[in-house]
Formats: C-alpha cells, sequence, structure tokens
C-alpha cells in the first residue's frame, strides 16, 4: 500500500490499493469450505445414529450381538445390510474425526498463543484421531470378533 | 506456568465480558459443544474398535455407558450434540448464502426456540430410557 500525490491535483491524496488476492491461502480455504459441507452431512449422519441408538435402542439395551448383528463377524461372510452398515459407519467415523481434529485446530489456534503449546496440543490430539480413526476402520472393515464366554 | 495458561484465562474472561450479544455466546457455546462431543467420540470410537481387537473390553465399554455417571453425561452429550447440529447448520447456511446476512439475529433465535423443541421431548425418551435402565435389578 503506497500513498502518493495525484499529480493532477495536489490537493487529493490518491491510495492506491493492491487488490487483495483472492483465496491466498488455498489449505484454509478447503478446510473452510469441508467445515461446512461435513457439518451439513453429520447433522444427517450423526443425527441419524444417535437417534437411531438414544431414542429407538437404548443405552441400557445396548450389547455386543446388536455389534455383531450390523458389523458381521470377522471370517464370516458379510451380507448387503452389513456392508451398508459398515460403509455408513465409516462415513461417520472419517467425516466426524476430521470434522472434529479441524474444529480442535480452530480452538486451539484461537487460545494457545504459545507456538510450542500450539503445537504440541495439536500433534498429540492429531496423532489420537488419526490413530482411532485408522483403529474404527480396521475394526469396521475386519468385523466383530466373536465374543467367548 | 502463568506465561501458558494467561492466554487461556484472558479469553474466557474476555469472552464473557464482550458484549457481542446472543450471537457471541452462541459462537462460543458452539466451541464448547463441539469439543465435548469430540471427547465422547474419543472414547466411543475406542469402545467401538474393541468389538474386533477386544471383545471383552467392548463389552466392558458398553456397559460403562449404563453406569449413573455416564447416564448423566448422554444427557449432555445429547443437549451437545443437538446444538451443536442445528447451530451448526444455521451456520453453514448463513455463511454459504451471503444474501442472508441481514437476518443473523432473527436465525440466531430460530436456532435457539428450534433446539429447545427438538431438545426437551429427546431429553425426556432418554430420561425415561435411562431411568428404567438404572432401576432394573441386573
Amino acid at each position: 500500500m503506497t500513498t502518493t500525490t495525484h499529480p493532477a491535483n495536489a490537493a487529493t491524496t490518491v491510495r492506491r490499493v493492491k487488490p487483495f488476492p483472492v483465496a491466498r491461502n488455498n489449505f484454509e480455504r478447503a478446510l473452510w469450505i469441508f467445515m461446512r459441507y461435513s457439518g451439513l452431512a453429520l447433522v444427517f449422519f450423526a443425527i441419524s445414529h444417535f437417534g437411531l441408538q438414544h431414542l429407538l435402542v437404548g443405552t441400557h439395551n445396548l450389547k455386543v450381538a446388536d455389534t455383531e448383528l450390523r458389523w458381521g463377524l470377522t471370517g464370516q461372510p458379510v451380507t448387503v445390510e452389513q456392508i451398508a452398515w459398515r460403509a455408513y459407519y465409516l462415513v461417520l467415523l472419517i467425516l466426524a474425526m476430521g470434522h472434529g481434529l479441524n474444529g480442535f485446530r480452530q480452538v486451539a489456534y484461537d487460545y494457545l498463543h504459545a507456538r510450542g503449546i500450539y503445537r504440541g496440543a495439536l500433534l498429540v490430539a492429531g496423532a489420537l484421531i488419526v490413530f482411532l480413526t485408522i483403529l474404527g476402520a480396521v475394526a469396521l472393515f475386519m468385523g466383530a470378533s466373536p465374543l467367548k464366554r | 506456568m502463568q506465561n501458558v495458561f494467561t492466554p487461556l484465562i484472558t479469553t474466557v474472561r474476555e469472552g464473557l465480558r464482550y458484549r457481542g450479544g446472543e450471537n457471541h455466546l452462541m459462537w462460543i457455546a458452539h466451541r464448547i459443544s463441539g469439543l465435548g462431543v469430540l471427547l465422547f467420540l474419543l472414547l466411543h470410537i475406542f469402545g467401538m474398535s474393541m468389538a474386533f481387537f477386544n471383545p471383552p473390553l467392548h463389552e466392558a465399554m458398553l456397559n460403562l455407558y449404563k453406569t449413573p455417571l455416564f447416564a448423566i453425561g448422554e444427557l449432555a452429550l445429547a443437549v451437545c450434540l443437538i446444538y451443536h447440529a442445528i447451530n451448526g447448520t444455521r451456520i453453514a447456511i448463513f455463511e454459504l448464502k451471503p444474501e442472508l446476512w441481514m437476518k443473523q439475529k432473527v436465525a440466531t433465535r430460530y436456532a435457539l426456540i428450534i433446539t429447545a423443541v427438538v431438545t426437551v421431548p429427546w431429553l425426556a425418551v432418554m430420561v425415561g430410557y435411562t431411568i428404567k435402565g438404572l432401576t432394573e435389578v441386573k
């Protein structure tokens, strides 16, 4: 930004402003868009999952047998229904964890001003979330192991 | 130690002092509810993954949700999730459609009303399940 005197009229100050570059940081821009659309998708996925488990099933009715029924058992052939359940949970898992990680990053960036603390918090949260996402995806892909009593 | 937490304390204090009205308070509530849901999700995904890696632990995690402490947490989780979903929908719609920006205040009020309308019956059903679950003889 430079301030110069306009040659035609010495009393007029003309400020030449460089046009603000649109979408300078494409990574942040992509994440911003991701947060909006993943959020809208999660309204369907998360609320349907939460409603199913807490309103229709009820927490005190939770059983390992339900997990086995939906995921299928390890080593057993999977039905079309179980593939659909796994796909549903995989989408939910990846969207929720991506949305949560970036949300955490934004909150941490705003409140943890010491650079080392911010980076450390992000590293711990990022490692934990990526690890759990992979753990969950592997478990979904493999199915439930039979529970021996 | 003081250097680390000073910004955090300042933010909390100034966040409450800042006179941004209900939109500002909802922005703070959106962050808190989001972090709350994330915290439960970490536990939940770990517990569900154990269905493959360690089935007895998976069953123990499912039974953990039936304890009184988690029954209370479940109600908080429901409020956080419903609020975050409805307020998030408002944010997404408004930020993707700039032509609506003059109606922020009305939308905020609607988001709060819808949250209340959805949350109250939702919690009522869940409390019913909780009471049934906690009073059942194991």
